[in-house]
């Protein structure tokens, strides 16, 4: 369960995040769209605890991520908006490096590897340095190391840019198996129909605000469009950052 | 946690190629620049060697000749075109200075007048004063001792000639002698320590964020505080790696140069050795957490490269000013850099007295170095620095 309630947040004189409040249910994927620049990665890192807003909170399973942000990020999974790896580990090293992070230890620790391991097939490239991997293959890394801990909520900065039709498949399946298994899912994108196909529930955010709440059928009735494509430039006032 | 963060850092650099190669570069540096000066040195401290100089007129005083001889000052023709000439198929270098005894020197010694001997050289010339010096003597002491003689001959002492007796009295030992470039080796040592460290720490601070996993370090359930320790002791391990390496090179190298001909003497045993070693561990940590706040806080993996060339320059640039200006405060000893060099090079001299200002420095430069590491652990809270803005 993630939420946002009422975040206020200025950088120099531009308003980033307006009161800006959502919320995302455990079981579900909740997508976030909204034009670039809209907010979408700001009000992310608010709630990871990255930033601090001038108003509001961020909560993740009702822990605030401004008070105790250990604690509210040892229950998500984050796939970030620019992701690096690190060139001179495996990915075996990557993974669990970021096990370790979430305080896995030993055998729970080698268990949760080989588990996150196999059921992302990556077994073949786990053993090999970072350096040279496909944007797939770096994709797949940083969906393990997102999960490797077992995380009840899963947050994905725009995670199929760059991806080919395959990759981008595995990752929808992915998803909808970690929906299967109760987990909060929430992702922000700009690939309309990748977000028509896969979300329960779409929030569009357009100047630091939430435009409208729905799933992707009632935001098109509420506009009377046929496409959700349509309906998201009716919602938002302009065809700005939409990549179809 | 440290642990977890501690071994991905150490496994991370030690894969670099360019991190392990900058940590030895930065050991080799010392024993092989003190190695360079000291044979240096030995080719100009050994230098008492035959001096040919251009003798005109040679039949006018044969005595004077014979003397320069014996002092291993030799005639030989100018040569016409550059400085060597070439006597029993070798290559010898000439002084070029001319000495010449006036047509009539024979003569007027006789009469017991003045007789003059001109000596033409460039004087600008580097240590040709030296040469000259050395020729002086030779004919001054002919003079002294002509005048004794004839003083003697007339039946007055030649003790009137000598009022006053000046007795030199040379209070350098050999070790104050080489003091000067056993202070270098010091410097030496601690820009090793900084030099072997300068490539870690641009790498996992400015070279993280530029391939974007600071942030998402940043964002897992550790503390930047965690984060920026772990940083800190990889890059200290790596300076220290550069000294400990630096201190034993120097520790072999020693021995095979011959010091003492130079009029040296330096004894690197174990316990020097060990006391210096022990003295650049703080100092590695303190370089560490230095550059590392300077390269967090650079916009990029270049400039942050820039910055830290500076970094690098501070071990030799603050001792030199201080040697320069002549400014002594007992505070300084207390100070991180200034301290260790200031200790490494009373070790070295041998005149360390009390143990105090080198413990008590160490102790100073590990407190900095931790308000340095929780300085850029808060540095790491704000978004300028995580996103290089």
């Amino acid at each position: 369960m993630l939420q946002v309630n009422n975040l206020v947040k200025h950088f120099g004189d531009m308003k980033a995040l307006d009161d800006l409040s959502f919320s995302a249910e455990d079981g579900q994927i909740t997508g976030i769209l909204g034009p670039n620049g809209a907010g979408k990665t700001t009000a992310l890192r608010v709630l990871y605890g990255l930033l601090k807003p001038e108003q509001g909170v961020g909560l993740i399973n009702g822990v605030d991520s401004q008070i105790s942000p250990q604690l509210a990020r040892k229950e998500i999974g984050i796939f970030p908006d620019k992701f690096g790896l690190y060139e001179r580990l495996t990915a075996r090293e990557q993974i669990a490096y970021f096990a370790g992070l979430h305080g896995l230890k030993g055998a729970e620790k080698e268990q949760a590897l080989n588990d996150v391991i196999e059921k992302l097939d990556i077994a073949d490239i786990a053993d090999r340095r970072c350096a040279g991997f496909s944007q797939g293959q770096r994709m797949k890394v940083i969906i393990a190391q997102a999960l490797v801990h077992k995380p009840k909520n899963l947050i994905l900065d725009e995670p199929t840019r760059g991806l080919d039709v395959m990759s981008t498949r595995i990752l929808r399946d992915i998803l909808l198996e970690l929906k299967q298994q109760g987990t909060c899912i929430l992702f922000s994108s700009h690939v309309m129909q990748e977000v028509a196909a896969l979300c329960d529930k779409v929030i569009v955010v357009a100047n630091g605000k939430v435009a409208a709440v729905g799933t992707p059928q009632e935001l098109c009735e509420q506009t009377g469009k046929t496409e959700l494509e349509e309906a998201f430039v009716a919602l938002i006032g302009s065809d700005e950052g939409i990549a179809a | 946690m440290i642990k977890t963060l501690f071994t991905k850092e150490f496994l991370d650099s030690i894969r670099d190629k360019r991190s392990v190669f900058a940590a030895l570069l930065g050991a080799l540096f010392a024993p092989i620049f003190f190695a360079g000066i000291i044979s240096f040195t030995l080719d100009e401290a050994t230098s008492l060697d035959d001096l040919y100089i251009d003798i005109e007129n040679q039949q006018q005083a044969p005595h004077i000749v014979a003397l320069l001889e014996q002092s291993k000052i030799l005639h030989a023709d100018t040569p016409e075109t550059g400085k060597n000439f070439e006597l029993d198929g070798e290559t010898i270098k000439h002084s070029k200075i001319t000495l010449t005894f006036e047509e009539s020197f024979a003569e007027k010694m006789e009469k017991g007048e003045k007789a003059t001997i001109t000596l033409l050289t460039d004087y600008s010339k580097k240590g040709v004063r030296d040469e000259i010096s050395r020729i002086k003597q030779v004919i001054n002491s002919y003079q002294s001792q002509l005048v004794s003689m004839k003083l003697t001959a007339r039946g007055i002492s030649p003790q009137v000639l000598n009022v006053i007796n000046i007795a030199e009295q040379d209070l350098s030992t050999p070790s104050s002698k080489s003091a000067l470039l056993l202070g270098m080796l010091g410097v030496m040592m601690l820009v090793a320590v900084f030099v072997s460290s300068t490539n870690v720490a641009i790498d996992c601070s400015a070279g993280e964020r530029e391939r974007n996993s600071l942030e998402l370090l940043i964002m897992q359930p550790v503390t930047t505080m965690q984060v920026v320790l772990a940083k800190a002791m990889n890059t200290a391990f790596f300076g220290a790696l550069g000294a400990t390496l630096s201190v034993l090179l120097t520790a072999l190298v020693i021995p095979f140069i011959p010091l003492h001909k130079a009029g040296m003497a330096f004894n690197f045993d174990l316990q020097l050795g060990l006391t210096i070693w022990l003295l650049l561990l703080p100092l590695a940590l303190f370089a560490a957490v230095f550059q590392l706040a300077v390269a967090f806080n650079a916009k990029s993996f270049k400039e942050a490269q820039s910055y830290i060339q500076y970094t690098v320059m501070v071990p030799i640039f603050v001792p030199m000013v201080l040697e320069i200006m002549n400014y002594k405060h007992a505070a300084l000893s207390y100070i991180p850099i200034v301290a260790q060099q200031q200790a490494i090079s009373q070790l070295i001299r041998g005149e360390l007295d009390s143990y105090m200002p080198l413990v008590a420095g160490s102790a100073i430069t590990l407190v900095l170095s931790f308000a340095i590491v929780k300085f850029i652990a808060n540095s790491l809270k704000s978004e300028k620095v995580v996103l290089g803005l």
